[in-house]
């Protein structure tokens, strides 16, 4: 009965969506290339707005996989105990760590931040490092990572505290912002004071979606974008972090974590389980407990993995087949106007928008798809505020790399917050966009001499991913 | 050059699909025949939630007794009347999945409250005391005031398992910590008693997430009925027959079959089961199944039904399929009698014991079911995208 209607509707829809194919068209031979690849394969990206937009597996997992999925997504959530506990299957735990359960940190697959007023430091750690020359060395007590935690019996490292100084920003139309610059001491180490060249730097837990189509991306579009001599003389270099992959001993491109320190999924979990919950594995199989740690070196380990590789392999399917949500709001045009800023300041030289992925080794179903990280996933001199002094393999204390923005808009949503950079130290999205220096600097003063309302559609781009 | 090709090349592809979905998709929701399928299908759900409603403020009420006089026959009588309304709870989670009242997010941006409902895994050490714990938990925290508020903001706030809200919690709180494979939990009924501040907390916890529970079960209600705001957005849904699907499927081919029942058999560990304190696992399998059933078939309570039922327009379409899914159902419910219970005794058992058999039998009729749903939306091009 209302079909007049409706034919009106889809008539409208229809001019509508010719007028943005149309954009595309005369569009895409202007700006880089890879920006109008139509959006993600629905085949493998979701669209939620809700608490579990993080959570879901990529629509085109084979059902007989789901087992495997959700199996992964339980030993992820479940908290692990020390041993030797009832559960001999999730025993373990520490005897130093950070976290008992992955969830723990990755609150809702999703994105951890610096301690609230209780200064407790749930989704966050602290690396730590001695840099000599163009090698580094753990701190010889405290290792590469403060465990702020222990099981009964055994002193845990130390304790953290940050604390912040403001720092005034202005915008070319005289508004300002002020920034945070962290701060950190330390309390009741155990082992004495960190070494006298200790360097110390906070990281969050980042979101753990879309992994596995990251790792499916073809090597070489990783390299093409490469330029570390900067020959193109655009004042961006970005370089390849070429890191040996623990698992096969092999050099490979990295692509995790916030120095792209790891380059496949099992040397990620393995190395977190380690690191983050003194979890040993068939890759990492020793207990991290530094020399003069005797009580840690001396705890029960909860059988010699302690987690098997049937459980590793499950977190890492789990890990592969989490799928990033889509972008919303596409047809809003504000958001369009705002995509047009974001490249128009350079912003996609780093933060590369599309991709169309490779053959992946164990899921044909992440083959061959369009996918929209907004990462080169190359290393970039971010400048000297983003500097801490941590070197991690071969990326140096000032180097980061381009971190995916895919889901970014979803952060306040998912884990209610919106705490941005490896440390947190934004409180924004915009707070986050003026930390960037260095190799950033171009595309944040292109942000700064804006006027409030296309600073504004930039960030409501931001906020669609 | 060649590159610039290739993109034209795929701009077009999703330029030509934009026209298909303009063509096909849209007229397809004023079709007359789905207009009745939408209508028919929110008074199935209306007609659920009245019933979870009346259940949960039975349960309510007889928590309220408990806690005015706690003992063990009034501790008996509100776990009872837990379980009668988990029962038919359990048959409107094949309400999810598809974006509505439940787990998607209105036009006003709120989100549906299913996790404030039935998050799980629950770390029970999060509430209460737990063995080897005796002062754990919220409850024996007393820098932490015990409100409706405090109770919901503390809700998966720094881990996805540390649950406060919700069927779950209420269920520790009455059964408490189920160490025994032959029996559910034994919490006793004097850790009501109104003896001290711990009990008091105790008290006050157990009466503000009940109604706590018993408030969004309400709203599911509402949403649902004749002019209720979940029901007019359903209704105007483009594609209400691939939603519908969507959750039957979904439920039964992800949810029930890998979340709760495979991931289970999987680590073997009697903690794993989706009741885990009350030992009614078999009665929530049950339950989704009936929810998954009910939904393709049009069935309500004491008889009553609501068509046209999804099963009608796929019986009309490939009445072969059909007879094949209603196969599938019937296996499906001889295989969920063959669980034993208690279900954490059954993850124990070994792998060829006949009650683990009948669980793997029911993980994988459910996804045979999932299977044959995906193709029935197929033939009647109806989008159904499982566990999106």
């Amino acid at each position: 009965m209302e079909c007049n209607n409706c034919r009106i509707k889809n008539i409208i829809r229809f001019v509508f969506s010719l007028l943005v194919v149309l954009l595309f068209f005369t569009t895409v031979e202007k700006i880089n290339s890879k920006e109008y690849l139509p959006i993600m394969d629905l085949e493998i990206s979701v669209k939620r707005e809700t608490r579990e937009s993080f959570s879901a597996p990529i629509p085109a997992l084979e059902l007989s996989k789901m087992r495997l999925f959700t199996g992964g997504r339980h030993l992820f959530r479940r908290s692990w105990t020390p041993a030797p506990s009832s559960v001999k299957s999730l025993d373990g735990l520490g005897p130093v760590f950070n976290r008992v359960s992955c969830s723990g940190c990755h609150v809702k697959d999703g994105r951890g931040r610096p301690p609230t007023k209780d200064n407790k430091f749930k989704s966050m750690v602290i690396k730590l490092s001695i840099k000599d020359k163009d090698k580094i060395f753990p701190d010889p007590n405290y290792g590469f990572q403060l465990n702020d935690k222990s099981i009964l019996g055994v002193p845990y490292e130390g304790k953290a505290k940050i604390t912040y100084n403001l720092k005034t920003v202005y915008f070319k139309d005289k508004k300002s912002v002020e920034l945070s610059v962290p701060n950190y001491s330390f309390s009741s180490l155990s082992f004495g004071p960190l070494h006298k060249n200790t360097k110390y730097s906070g990281r969050v837990a980042p979101a753990v979606f879309g992994l596995g189509l990251i790792e499916a991306i073809k090597k070489e579009d990783i390299l093409e974008n490469a330029d570390p001599q900067d020959i193109n003389n655009d004042n961006i270099s970005g370089r390849v972090h070429l890191v040996l992959d623990v698992p096969s001993q092999k050099n490979v491109v990295g692509r995790f974590g916030w120095k792209a320190t790891r380059g496949t999924l099992l040397h990620h979990v393995t190395g977190a389980a380690s690191e983050d919950m003194g979890i040993t594995s068939f890759i990492f199989p020793k207990q991290n407990c530094m020399p003069i740690q005797i009580d840690c070196a001396n705890q029960i380990a909860g059988g010699k993995e302690e987690i098997s590789k049937v459980q590793i392999h499950r977190l890492v399917v789990y890990m592969q087949t989490l799928a990033p949500p889509r972008q919303r709001n596409v047809q809003n045009k504000e958001v369009i106007e705002g995509n047009i800023l974001f490249n128009n300041i350079g912003c996609n030289n780093c933060h590369t928008p599309a991709y169309i992925t490779g053959k992946h080794k164990t899921h044909p179903e992440l083959s061959n798809r369009i996918i929209k990280p907004y990462s080169d996933f190359l290393l970039h001199d971010m400048g000297s505020g983003l500097d801490d002094g941590v070197k991690e393999g071969n990326a140096k204390s000032y180097e980061w790399k381009t971190p995916p923005l895919w889901g970014i808009g979803l952060v306040k949503t998912v884990n209610r917050h919106t705490r941005f950079l490896h440390d947190g130290r934004a409180n924004s999205i915009e707070e986050a966009i003026l930390w960037h220096n260095g190799e950033g600097l171009k595309s944040k003063e292109g942000y700064i001499s804006l006027n409030e309302i296309e600073r504004n559609k930039i960030l409501k781009f931001l906020n669609s991913l | 050059m060649e590159k610039m090709l290739k993109l034209k090349y795929l701009v077009f592809i999703n330029f030509i699909f934009s026209l298909l979905f303009i063509f096909q998709k849209a007229p397809s929701a004023a079709n007359d025949e789905t207009e009745a399928l939408a209508n028919s299908y929110a008074n199935l759900v209306s007609h659920y939630y009245e019933e979870v409603f009346i259940k949960t403020r039975d349960m309510v009420e007889s928590i309220n007794a408990f806690i005015a006089n706690p003992n063990q026959n009034s501790l008996n009588a509100a776990k009872n009347k837990w379980i009668e309304a988990r029962t038919i709870y359990g048959i409107t989670e094949a309400f999810r999945f598809y974006g509505g009242p439940k787990d998607g997010v209105n036009k006003y941006g709120e989100e549906g409250p299913e996790g404030m409902v039935n998050a799980w895994p629950l770390n029970e050490a999060y509430i209460d005391y737990v063995e080897g714990n005796p002062e754990a938990g919220i409850i024996n925290n007393l820098t932490y005031k015990i409100t409706s508020e405090s109770i919901i903001s503390a809700n998966m706030s720094e881990d996805d398992a540390d649950v406060s809200t919700g069927w779950h919690a209420i269920e520790f709180l009455l059964w408490g910590q189920d160490s025994s494979l032959e029996t559910a939990g034994i919490r006793p009924a004097k850790d009501y008693e109104p003896i001290n501040n711990i009990n008091n907390r105790r008290r006050a916890y157990l009466s503000k997430v009940s109604i706590l529970l018993l408030e969004h079960i309400t709203w599911l209600k509402d949403q649902w009925s004749d002019n209720g705001e979940g029901r007019k957005a359903f209704l105007t849904m483009p594609d209400p027959g691939g939603a519908i699907l969507t959750g039957i499927a979904t439920l039964a081919g992800f949810e029930l079959s890998a979340e709760r029942i495979a991931t289970a058999l999987d680590s073997g560990d009697p903690e794993d089961e989706h009741s885990c304190f009350s030992d009614q696992t078999h009665n929530d399998v049950r339950a989704n199944f009936n929810g998954i059933k009910n939904v393709y078939l049009g069935s309500g309570l004491n008889g009553k039904t609501f068509y046209p039922s999804v099963s009608i327009f796929v019986a009309n379409k490939n009445p072969n399929l059909h007879k094949t899914i209603i196969k599938i159902l019937n296996n499906t419910s001889a295989s969920i009698n063959n669980i034993t219970v208690p279900f954490d005794k059954m993850l124990s058992e070994p792998k060829n014991s006949s009650g683990r058999q009948a669980a793997e039998k029911t993980v994988s009729n459910l996804l045979a079911f999932a299977e044959n749903i995906i193709k029935a939306g197929k033939d009647l091009s109806w989008n159904v995208i499982i566990a999106e």
